[in-house]
């Protein structure tokens, strides 16, 4: 259902949508226009496109999230690490660390997200 | 219709001479800067949608009018590549077979370009069709696109950066190219813009819609669309310098995704030749000034070469041409005769037929005399005017062959009742009286004749020439008649006489119908 990476410029749209949700389908097209140039139609047909992979819904022309952002990423993550680290966080931690350090309160908010866990 | 099919099939046969030579020159000038090679086809663009160009010695051309019009019209049709080997193997095959014969009523040649027009149309409109298929499915992905930048489109349902638009023409990258490459990206593209890249090869491809059926067409436009690309990838460098050159290849390599075969519409960045593009940008050097100057004068010289039109057939021919008759006087003493009296001479609608001023161009300025048409039948002669034949006909110098002019047109399926055969004497007072009788022709010895002809006979028999104008009994024509003859029959007698080697022409006429 969620098997769909956003190009750039869907995330865009997308990410209006999760500012302005719930919206009226109306107003999100004039936005659509003013942000990102786009006919109305187009942004009709992009709509449709992610109502059907499940994201967002459009009922009674208005425009409302069926997930939330955090969990479409989240659900993009788990599948990135899945792919890249065959599903190993401490792997990704590992990897993401070297190329950039963590700051404190960084660190913090992992130590207790760790502690929580246990 | 057909003519004008005809006028792009000889156009683009011209034009296919210059495409071989264009492929053997490449090779040869394979050094230099490729905008060359971009101009070169410029050679071709010139010779397609140009109808018409200057004569010259120095065309290299082999014919310019290699199917020519009047072969739907001539008895005889042939056709003119050029080459003689060419024409005397095909021409005998054409005029054997499709030949317009007296019987049937349609004329094959006529057929067969009708369907080869049909079929053009189609493939035109195949063309176009693919056309807009394209252009639609590009659309709808480029419309989701966002500006980025003066005339630049972000993309995300694209998978190579390209330029599209012929009125504002915008620069389209994928977002998912890597950022790093868009600079050497967006200075390609824009070469491309600067020159008008996106015009000229949809211009191309619009001659590729008319003149689909020539494959050096399709090479042309191919090998076009690839030049078009060396060339923006030189004028890159050129204008950036070296330093560019490793980066730029980068952002090439990086971008090029699995070629097409023939695209249309946007001039594609990773989609044309990605590897040897790279090679000549490594090696690419700025061009001396030496080179540039001799390339010009190339391609000015291959103008020349190619873009006039051979000197006429007709003058190279003419030196050549012997044993014609260097003049033809013919005319019909237009009477109803006077001993067939079921016969009405109606005025039967045939063609007017071209044949007597056929070119029988001479080499000495002689005019060709044709005085009235055969074909109308009731047209009586003024007696000024018969005079004014028989002068003309007596005083003109001797003709080189005595050959026996027998005229012909087409008929309808019926029998018919006379044919009129015409005579073309030499214009003297002696050779007048020598006069063709029936025994001079076994082939038409007892078919069909009917005794009423005989009278005719006799009278040119006397070989009298009357004193007065008095053209109402004097008959200068072998009148034969055959009544009820299937036009089979007779056209099978016609074959044989024309086969004779006096005989130049047969030329029957119908004088009535039989019933």
């Amino acid at each position: 259902m969620n098997d769909i990476n956003f190009g750039t410029v869907e995330s865009r749209f997308a990410d209006i949508i999760w500012q302005m949700a719930p919206v009226a389908s109306s107003k999100l097209v004039k936005i659509a226009e003013k942000e990102l140039n786009w006919k109305k139609s187009t942004t009709y047909t992009v709509l449709k496109r992610l109502c059907e992979k499940g994201i967002f819904t459009n009922e009674n022309a208005v425009v409302s999230p069926l997930i939330t952002r955090e969990e479409f990423y989240s659900m993009q993550s788990e599948k990135f690490v899945e792919q890249a680290f065959d599903g190993s966080l401490p792997a990704f931690l590992a990897a993401f660390t070297t190329r950039k350090e963590l700051n404190s309160e960084e660190l913090e908010f992992l130590n207790e997200l760790i502690e929580k866990y246990k | 219709m057909e003519a004008l099919f005809l006028k792009l099939f000889n156009m683009s046969v011209s034009a296919g001479w210059i495409v071989l030579a264009i492929l053997l020159l490449r090779l040869i000038i394979r050094k230099s800067p490729k905008w060359i090679n971009v101009a070169l086809w410029i050679l071709v663009a010139v010779r397609l949608c140009v109808p018409f160009s200057l004569k010259s010695i120095l065309s290299i051309i082999p014919s310019t009018n290699t199917i020519p019009q009047e072969i739907i019209a001539t008895e005889r049709p042939v056709i003119e590549s050029g080459f003689e080997a060419v024409d005397s193997a095909v021409n005998p095959i054409i005029t054997e077979n499709l030949a317009p014969s007296v019987t049937e009523s349609v004329n094959p040649i006529a057929i067969i370009l009708s369907v080869t027009v049909a079929v053009w149309l189609i493939g035109i409109a195949v063309m176009l069709t693919y056309m807009v298929i394209s252009y639609l499915r590009i659309y709808f992905r480029i419309r989701e696109g966002v500006p980025d930048g003066d005339n630049t489109m972000l993309c995300d349902r694209i998978n190579t950066p390209f330029v599209m638009g012929i009125v504002r023409p915008k620069i389209y990258l994928p977002s998912s190219m890597d950022e790093s490459y868009k600079p050497y990206v967006i200075a390609h593209e824009n070469v491309h813009i600067k020159r008008r890249d996106y015009l000229w090869k949809l211009l191309a491809f619009a001659f590729l819609t008319v003149y689909w059926f020539n494959p050096l067409v399709w090479v042309a436009y191919i090998i076009f669309s690839r030049d078009i690309e060396f060339a923006c990838d030189e004028k890159v460098i050129k204008k950036y310098g070296e330093e560019y050159k490793a980066a730029y290849s980068t952002a090439l390599l990086n971008c090029s995704i699995k070629k097409k075969s023939v695209n249309i519409n946007p001039l594609a960045f990773g989609e044309v030749s990605v590897k040897s593009r790279i090679k000549n940008i490594l090696k690419y050097k700025k061009p001396s000034l030496w080179i540039s100057v001799i390339s010009v004068v190339l391609i000015i010289a291959l103008g020349v070469f190619f873009l006039t039109d051979p000197l006429d057939k007709e003058i190279t021919d003419k030196a050549k041409k012997e044993d014609k008759i260097t003049e033809t006087v013919t005319y019909e003493i237009v009477e109803d005769t006077t001993s067939e009296p079921e016969e009405t001479v109606t005025s039967i609608p045939t063609e007017n037929t071209s044949q007597e001023t056929e070119p029988q161009n001479t080499e000495t300025s002689k005019q060709q005399e044709t005085v009235s048409t055969p074909t109308q039948s009731n047209k009586v002669l003024t007696a000024a005017e018969q005079k004014k034949l028989i002068e003309h006909w007596l005083n003109t110098p001797a003709l080189e062959d005595n050959k026996v002019y027998f005229n012909t047109k087409n008929f309808s399926e019926q029998g018919y009742n006379a044919i009129v055969i015409y005579l073309t004497r030499k214009a003297t007072k002696e050779t007048y009286d020598k006069v063709y009788t029936l025994e001079d022709f076994p082939e038409i010895q007892g078919k069909f004749l009917m005794d009423s002809s005989l009278s005719t006979m006799e009278l040119i028999k006397e070989g009298k020439m009357p004193s007065d104008l008095d053209f109402k009994t004097f008959r200068r024509t072998l009148n034969i008649e055959f009544k009820y003859v299937h036009h089979e029959e007779l056209n099978k007698i016609i074959r044989q006489l024309e086969k004779r080697e006096d005989i130049y022409k047969v030329e029957p006429e119908v004088l009535g119908y039989a019933e």
